[in-house]
């Protein structure tokens, strides 16, 4: 089980998603048995991400996105949809970013990405500055504690062997569900800053979506006795002869 | 039960722009570093007004996120014509 973490750290916004991923995903990726690469900061560019890509299952980033494009450390571009894209092949993906899930992420499940998890809009965080580390701040921490739980529980699924649908499920469940506690959390505090993260934690969690293709699945047999299959084969010869004398 | 309120921009900027502003105003001390990160801007609560007020993009989104909030807390489901 291989796993790619991208994420680089140049400015406010990749600093805390780099930090989240690092303190939540990294070291537990390796715990659940993944071979984990770890591209971050200076090593978060387009060449080692090409590099490397291949052999893959599950890619995290953490990064600036737009509709058609996810980019590295200090803004250099990496995946654009219908140019690169097809380096997703085969892989689950899951990107922390901008608006990313609105075009590239229709476009790599084109091209047989297993799963794209991603935002169809900014993803937006309010933080407190005065903390001096990202993974102190509750006010952060009430935006991407639902997404690295929601990453985990990815991990995890995948490493119980599950079927794409199940681990999708899964994921976007996770996500939703840890979202939601945070709302309802929020919502008990009478203040118009706790309003505030109400109104953005809506907002991050009603524009994150999950894209696959169910075709891709491989169907469970449908086991059929020894004893009943040469009953289904005379059924199956004999219902033509039924519709024809009807 | 749902009820829909057809409202234009103009109504929804002055509905969030007096939200904003309270928030503003109320904030104590220990909240004055908050900042909204949004895409590549890190907002602060003045910006966000600023935004808002001017109706760009950002401004825009704003308004939508907040009147998605009053909705889901409200029953009042705002829709913007126009």
């Amino acid at each position: 089980m291989n796993l790619l973490v991208f994420r680089p750290d140049y400015e406010v916004l990749t600093h805390y998603v780099s930090s989240y991923l690092d303190a939540y995903v990294v070291g537990n990726a390796s715990k659940l048995g993944f071979k984990v690469l770890d591209l971050y900061k200076d090593e978060a560019i387009a060449e080692n991400f090409f590099a490397n890509i291949e052999g893959e299952d599950i890619v995290v980033f953490g990064t600036h996105g737009l509709e058609d494009k996810l980019f590295g450390q200090n803004g250099e571009l990496v995946l654009t949809s219908c140019l690169n894209d097809q380096v997703l092949s085969g892989k689950i993906c899951f990107a922390l970013a901008c608006r990313s899930a609105s075009k590239l992420g229709y476009s790599s499940v084109d091209k047989s990405c297993l799963a794209y998890f991603g935002w169809l809009q900014d993803f937006v965080v309010i933080i407190d500055e005065s903390y001096e580390s990202p993974l102190d701040d509750p006010y952060a921490g009430s935006f991407l504690r639902p997404i690295v739980n929601g990453i985990n529980t990815m991990l995890l699924s995948f490493a119980y062997g599950k079927r794409v649908k199940e681990i999708v499920d899964d994921t976007y469940n996770t996500v939703v569900e840890m979202f939601n506690q945070q709302i309802e959390y929020w919502k008990t505090v009478e203040t118009p800053t706790a309003s505030q993260m109400v109104t953005y934690l809506y907002w991050d969690r009603d524009h994150f979506i999950p894209i696959f293709k169910e075709a891709v699945y491989v169907p469970t047999p449908i086991y059929i006795g020894t004893a009943l299959k040469g009953l289904v084969a005379v059924g199956l010869l004999t219902l033509p002869l039924l519709f024809k004398s009807t | 039960m749902q009820r829909t309120v057809y409202i234009s921009w103009s109504e929804a900027r002055d509905m969030v722009a007096e939200r904003l502003r309270q928030w503003i105003e109320s904030m104590p001390p220990a909240e004055r570093s908050l900042k909204l990160i949004w895409h590549r801007w890190l907002l602060s609560p003045y910006d966000m007004l600023v935004h808002v007020q001017r109706m760009d993009e950002i401004g825009k989104q704003i308004i939508v996120a907040e009147l998605r909030k009053i909705s889901e807390t409200t029953g009042i489901n705002y829709v913007i014509s126009g």
